[in-house]
C-alpha cells in the first residue's frame, strides 16, 4: 500500500467507539531542528477490543500517539476524544482526572515504588480511586497474591511488571495502555506478563492498547495498527488470535 | 582547561541552587569568623598601643587624704617604677535641660606637664591652664553635645562653681567609661570624666600638698600582689581604700571582659556553621556520585586512575570551599567593620580603625577546608575506589521493610502515601538524624539569641521592680547622722525615704580576699532590696553577712563560715564575722548585713551614706532641683532614667544581633531544606512522575516529596528548642562573671519566634522546589531509566 493513499479503517458499527482521534499531528523541536513525529492520524479504538500498535524500532512516533491518547501529552493539531470527552482542550487538571479515574498505565520500566511493597503500590492507585477493586484481587489476577509484601527490590522482573499492570487495572479502567511492558524481559517473563494483560483485556472487558516494536506479539492482537512516517501505514485484524503461550520470538 | 575540570564547573553550575544555599552556610561561617577575630584583633592592637603610648598604669590606689611626702615612700617600694599621685572625686553637675543631677568625676592633671601615668589624649581644643578649666570625656562631650567653651555648673565641696571646656579629651583608664555601681553600662550622658588643672582640684577641696588617688607602674618581673599589698600599708594611714590590679580596674576589665567572649564565640559560632556545611556536602556528593556511578566507570574505562578520580570530587568540594570562603571573607570584612565602629561607639579609643589580617581569611579557609572534608572524605574515597565494571550497572535498588509503627501494627493509620515518607526516613536514619540536627541548629540559634537578650530583660526588671524599687537614690558627701535622712524627709515631694549605709570593705577567708561596697540594709526595707534568684525579698539576719554567691565562690565561703571584714573607713575596724547566708544577686559582688548591726561593727550610732526615695512624680522636678543645691549631697540617681538609659543602650546594640541572628537562622534552614527538598526530588522524581501519570494531582505527589521534610522540620523544632536551651545553658556560664550575673530566662516568645522564623524559613525553601513539581516530565519517565 502506497503512504500517500489514503487509510480507510473499517468503522465498526457494532461496538461502542472509546476512542476517536481525527487529523493528530505532533511537531516538536529536537534541538535545532522540528521533527515532525505524526503526520494526521486518524484512528478509532473500541470498547474491549486489544490493539497492539506496531512502531518502528528506534522511532517515538509510536510513543507520542500512546501519550496523547493517555493524556500525558496533547497533539499539535488535531483532536482525540475519550468517549464524548475532548481531550485536546481538557487542560491540565482535565488530563490529571481522566488518567486518575479511566486509563491504566503500564510502563516499560515498571516504575514501582521501591519504599511500597506489591500491595501498598497497587493501593497507591485504589486509594485515589472510584470504584475500585481490592489490591489482593487485582494481584490475584496477575497471579501475585502470594508476593503481595515483598518490596519491589525483592520481585523479579517480570513480577515488578506484573506487579505495575495490577496497580493499573486495579482501578477497574476503562482502557489500559501498555508501553512496551515486556521490553526490558526476556521471552519467557514476557510471556507471563502478556498472559496477564490479555487475562485483564478477556476478563474485565478493559480496552487494551499495546505499543512494542516486536512484531510477534501483534499475533494476540484483535487488531493491529503498523505506524510508520508519522502515519497510520496499515491496520490488520487477526481473524485468528494467538494465546501469548504460543508466541515465538 | 582539562576536559575533566569543565565537567566540574557544569557539575556545579548544574546544581547552582544548592551549592548556592551550601556556600551560604560556609560564608556565614567565615564572615562570623573573620568579623569577631578580625575586631579581637584590631582592639587587642588597639588596646595594647593605647596602654602603652599613654602609660597606662598598673595599680590603682584611693584613699582619704595623704600628704604628697607619702608619694616618695610609694615609689621607694621594690618593683615601682613610676608614681602619679592625682585628686580624684565625684561631684555633682547642674546640666541645663536635665533635671536629674549629673555625675561627674574630676580628674587632676599635674600642673606642669603630662601626667606620669594615666595620660590623656588631647582629641580636641587645648589643655585646660586655669583652675576653672576642664577636658571633658569624649563619650560624655558627644552626649551631651559639649564643644570648646560650653560651660558646665558643679557643686564642688558645697560651692557652686562654672566651670568652661577648653578641649575633648580621652584616657586609657577610661576606654569604658562607667562610674561603677549597680549599672554595668555606659551612660555618658550622666556621667562625664572632667580633667582639672591639680591647683584647682587642691583649693576647691582643701588638699594642698595632698592627694586622694595614687596609680603606679611597675618594673619588668614586679608582683603587683606583693606591691599592693605594701601600698595598702602605706595608704592605711590615711584612709587608704585597698589598691587595685590593672585586672580589676573597671575599664579594662570590661574591655578584657569583651575580648574573650569575642575569642570565645568567634570560634564555636563559626564551628556551627561550618558543620551544617559539612553534612550538606555529604548527602550532596553522595547524591552527585550516585548518579554519576555510569560516567566514573566511562572515566575509569578510558584509563582515568582511582586517584584522578578522587582528586576531581575533592576539587568539587575545594570550589564550594573557595567560594564560600571567598564570599565569607568579604562578608567578613564588611561585618567587621561595622562591628569596629559598634565597639567604637562604646569603647573609646583616640584611634580604632578596622583592618584584615590576611592570615585570617586564610586561617578561616583552612577551616572551613578542614570541615567540609571531614564531612565528604568517605564519598570522595568511594567514588575513587568504585570498580568500573560495577558502576556500569546501576546501583542496586535501595532496600525498605515495614516501619517500626508498622511492625507495631498501626500501618492502618497510614496512608501508602504517608508509608512512603516513613520508611524513606527509616531508611536513612543518619541522614534525618543530621537534617533534624541542622534544622533544629537553625532554632537553636535564634533561642539562644534570644535566651540572652531575655536573660538581660529579665536582669532589668527584675532591678526596676523587684530590687531597685526605689524612685531616686541620695548618697552624701559624708556619712551622716540619722537627723540628715529628716533633712531629706522634708524636702517637698519625697513620699518615702529608707537610709543605707555604705562602707568599703575587704573581705578575707583564708588567703583570698576582696575589695567590695559593704551595705547596711535598715529592718523592714520595703525599697531598695535584696532579693534571691526567685525575687523573695531576703530577711537580714541580726549579726552576720549576706553575700553574693559569686563573692562566696571567689573567697571559697559558704553560709556558716566566718570572714574577716576590714572596713576601710572611718575607724577601720577589722572584726570576724559570720556568712549567714549566700544570696543569687545579679550585679557585682555584694556584702549586707542589717543596718544597725553595721553601726555596731563600725562602732557608730545611726550614722548613714545616704537614702532611697519614693517621690512624688508631680514634684519631682523641684525636688532634683533642691537636692542638686544641698551641699551634703554627693550624687543623686535616678533609676527611671538610669534604667531608661540601659534599656536604650541595649536595645540598639542588641538589634543587630537580632537581625543577624534571623539572617544566618534562614540561611541554615533554607541550606538545609533546600538541598534536602532538591535531593529528595532528584532521587524520586521518575517515581513522582509516574506518580502523576497514575492519575495522581499535584498535590498529592508535593505531599509525598515535602511530607518527609515537613516531618523532618516538625522534629527538628522541638529538638532545636532543647539544643537552643542546652547551648544558653552551657554558654550563660561563660557570660557569668563578678559583674554580672544573667539568670537563665527563656521567653516562650523567644521559643515561639524560634520556631516560626525556621517554619518559615523552611517552607518557603521548600516551595521554591515544589515548584519544580510543575515542570515534572511525564513523558520522560515511559521511556527509559534515570
Amino acid at each position: 500500500m502506497a503512504d500517500n493513499e489514503p487509510i480507510y479503517v473499517l468503522a465498526d458499527t457494532t461496538r461502542e467507539c472509546v476512542f476517536r482521534a481525527e487529523g493528530l499531528t505532533k511537531v516538536y523541536r529536537m534541538g535545532e531542528v522540528e521533527v515532525h513525529a505524526l503526520r494526521g492520524v486518524d484512528l478509532d479504538l473500541y470498547q474491549g477490543e486489544f490493539v497492539v500498535m506496531l512502531g518502528p524500532s528506534g522511532k517515538r512516533q509510536v510513543h507520542l500517539l500512546l501519550n496523547i491518547l493517555g493524556g500525558l501529552d496533547v497533539p499539535s493539531a488535531g483532536r482525540v476524544t475519550y468517549r464524548d470527552r475532548d481531550l485536546t482542550g481538557a487542560g491540565e487538571r482535565g488530563l490529571t482526572e481522566y488518567r486518575r479515574h479511566h486509563v491504566g498505565f503500564v510502563f516499560q520500566f515498571y516504575n514501582l515504588i521501591p519504599s511500597l511493597t506489591a500491595r501498598e503500590n497497587v493501593a497507591l492507585v485504589t486509594e485515589i480511586a472510584r470504584d475500585p477493586m481490592p489490591p489482593e484481587d487485582a494481584l490475584e489476577l496477575v497471579g501475585l497474591s502470594h508476593r503481595a509484601d515483598h518490596f519491589p527490590a525483592q520481585l523479579s522482573g517480570g513480577e515488578q511488571q506484573r506487579v505495575a499492570i495490577a496497580r493499573a487495572i486495579a482501578k477497574r479502567p476503562q482502557v489500559l495502555l501498555c508501553d512496551e511492558p515486556t521490553g526490558a524481559l526476556d521471552i519467557t517473563t514476557g510471556v507471563v506478563v502478556l498472559q496477564a494483560i490479555e487475562r485483564v483485556n478477556r476478563e474485565l472487558g478493559t480496552t487494551t492498547c499495546v505499543i512494542t516494536h516486536n512484531a510477534a506479539i501483534s499475533r494476540m492482537a484483535d487488531r493491529v495498527v503498523h505506524i510508520a512516517d508519522g502515519r497510520i501505514a496499515r491496520v490488520d485484524h487477526n481473524t485468528a488470535k494467538l494465546a501469548p503461550a504460543d508466541l515465538q520470538w | 582547561m582539562r576536559a575533566l575540570n569543565r565537567k566540574l564547573l557544569r557539575d556545579l553550575w548544574h546544581m547552582k541552587g544548592q551549592a548556592l544555599a551550601i556556600c551560604l552556610v560556609i560564608m556565614s561561617g567565615v564572615a562570623l569568623f573573620v568579623a569577631q577575630l578580625a575586631t579581637l584583633d584590631r582592639l587587642k592592637v588597639t588596646q595594647q598601643e593605647y596602654y602603652a603610648q599613654y602609660r597606662f598604669a598598673d595599680v590603682f590606689a584611693a584613699c582619704k587624704r595623704a600628704p604628697e611626702s607619702v608619694a616618695g615612700q610609694i615609689a621607694a617600694i621594690e618593683g615601682v617604677d613610676a608614681v602619679q599621685t592625682r585628686i580624684v572625686v565625684d561631684v555633682t553637675l547642674d546640666i541645663p535641660g536635665l533635671d536629674e543631677p549629673a555625675i561627674g568625676r574630676l580628674v587632676s592633671l599635674p600642673d606642669h606637664g603630662r601626667p606620669v601615668l594615666n595620660d590623656v589624649h588631647l582629641r580636641a581644643g587645648r589643655w585646660p591652664a586655669a583652675d576653672d578649666e576642664v577636658l571633658a570625656n569624649e563619650a560624655f562631650a558627644a552626649a551631651r553635645g559639649y564643644r570648646e567653651g560650653s560651660t558646665i555648673s558643679a557643686l564642688l565641696n558645697g560651692r557652686k562653681r562654672v566651670l568652661t571646656i577648653t578641649g575633648v579629651g580621652l584616657s586609657p583608664e577610661f576606654i569604658y567609661s562607667i562610674r561603677g555601681g549597680a549599672n554595668p553600662l555606659p551612660d555618658d550622658k550622666r556621667f562625664g570624666v572632667l580633667w582639672m588643672p591639680r591647683r584647682g582640684l587642691e583649693s576647691a577641696f582643701d588638699m594642698e600638698g595632698a592627694f586622694n588617688n595614687v596609680a603606679l607602674k611597675l618594673g619588668r618581673g614586679a608582683s603587683g600582689q606583693e606591691v599592693a599589698r605594701r601600698l595598702d600599708m602605706i595608704l592605711e594611714r590615711h584612709g587608704g581604700f585597698g589598691a587595685t590590679l590593672r585586672a580589676n580596674q573597671l575599664s579594662h576589665w570590661f574591655l578584657n571582659n569583651e575580648l574573650e567572649q569575642l575569642s570565645r564565640f568567634g570560634v564555636v559560632v563559626p564551628l556551627v556553621f561550618l558543620g551544617v556545611a559539612a553534612f550538606l556536602l555529604n548527602v550532596v556528593l553522595n547524591r552527585l556520585i550516585s548518579t554519576q556511578r555510569e560516567q566514573i566507570a566511562a572515566l575509569k574505562a578510558f584509563g582515568y586512575g582511582n586517584p584522578a578520580i578522587g582528586l576531581h570530587y575533592a576539587k568539587l568540594i575545594l570550589l564550594f570551599v573557595v567560594i564560600g570562603t571567598a564570599l565569607g571573607a568579604a562578608v567578613g570584612a564588611y561585618l567587621g567593620d561595622a562591628l569596629v565602629a559598634l565597639y567604637g561607639t562604646v569603647y573609646r579609643f583616640p584611634s580604632l580603625t578596622f583592618a584584615l589580617n590576611p592570615l585570617l581569611p586564610l586561617a578561616a579557609g583552612a577551616l572551613s577546608g578542614a570541615a567540609c572534608y571531614a564531612g565528604t572524605l568517605k564519598a570522595v574515597l568511594a567514588a575513587a575506589s568504585l570498580p568500573p565494571a560495577e558502576a556500569m550497572r546501576p546501583q542496586a535498588p535501595p532496600l525498605y521493610r515495614p516501619t517500626v509503627i508498622e511492625r507495631l501494627g498501626l500501618q492502618r493509620l497510614l496512608s501508602q502515601p504517608a508509608r512512603m515518607i516513613l520508611r524513606n526516613l527509616e531508611r536513612r536514619p543518619y541522614r534525618a538524624l543530621l537534617s533534624i540536627s541542622a534544622i533544629g541548629m537553625a532554632v537553636a540559634i535564634l533561642v539562644w539569641g534570644f535566651a540572652f537578650i531575655d536573660s538581660i530583660w529579665y536582669v532589668i526588671d527584675s532591678q526596676e521592680y523587684d530590687i531597685q524599687r526605689e524612685d531616686i537614690t541620695v548618697a552624701f558627701v559624708e556619712p551622716r547622722p540619722q537627723s540628715a535622712l529628716h533633712a531629706v524627709r522634708a524636702q517637698q515631694g519625697v513620699l518615702h525615704a529608707e537610709p543605707f549605709r555604705s562602707v568599703a570593705a575587704r573581705v578575707r577567708f583564708e588567703h583570698r580576699h576582696r575589695l567590695t561596697g559593704l551595705t547596711g540594709v535598715p529592718r523592714g526595707v520595703t525599697l531598695s532590696r535584696v532579693v534571691d534568684e526567685n525575687l523573695r525579698p531576703v530577711a537580714m539576719p541580726a549579726d552576720g553577712l549576706v553575700l553574693s554567691r559569686w563573692l562566696g565562690r571567689a573567697l571559697g565561703v559558704k553560709a556558716g563560715d566566718s570572714v574577716q571584714v576590714e572596713v576601710l573607713e572611718a575607724r577601720r575596724p577589722a572584726l570576724s564575722v559570720p556568712v549567714a547566708a549566700l544570696v543569687d544577686d545579679f550585679v557585682g559582688l555584694n556584702a549586707y548585713m542589717d543596718l544597725d548591726a553595721l553601726g555596731r561593727l563600725m562602732g557608730e550610732d545611726g550614722v548613714i551614706s545616704g537614702a532611697h526615695l519614693r517621690v512624688d512624680p508631680a514634684r519631682q522636678t523641684q525636688l532634683y532641683r533642691a537636692l542638686k543645691d544641698m551641699p551634703a549631697v554627693a550624687g543623686v540617681a535616678v533609676k527611671a532614667s538610669t534604667i531608661q538609659s540601659m534599656r536604650d543602650q541595649i536595645t540598639q546594640n542588641l538589634m543587630y544581633s537580632v537581625i543577624f541572628n534571623i539572617v544566618f537562622a534562614c540561611i541554615i534552614a533554607f541550606g538545609v531544606v533546600y538541598n534536602n527538598a532538591r535531593i529528595a526530588l532528584g532521587e524520586s522524581a521518575r517515581e513522582l512522575a509516574s506518580l502523576r501519570v497514575l492519575g495522581l494531582t499535584r498535590a498529592e505527589i508535593s505531599f509525598i516529596l515535602l511530607g518527609e521534610l515537613a516531618v523532618l522540620t516538625v522534629v527538628a523544632l522541638p529538638v532545636g528548642c532543647v539544643m537552643g536551651w542546652a547551648i544558653s545553658v552551657a554558654t550563660g556560664e561563660l557570660l557569668n562573671t563578678e559583674v554580672i550575673r544573667l539568670p537563665l530566662k527563656i521567653s516562650d516568645f523567644s521559643y515561639a519566634f524560634g520556631c516560626a522564623v525556621v517554619l518559615a524559613a523552611s517552607t518557603v525553601s521548600a516551595l521554591v522546589v515544589r515548584r519544580r513539581l510543575d515542570h515534572l516530565d511525564l513523558v520522560e519517565v515511559l521511556k527509559s531509566r534515570e
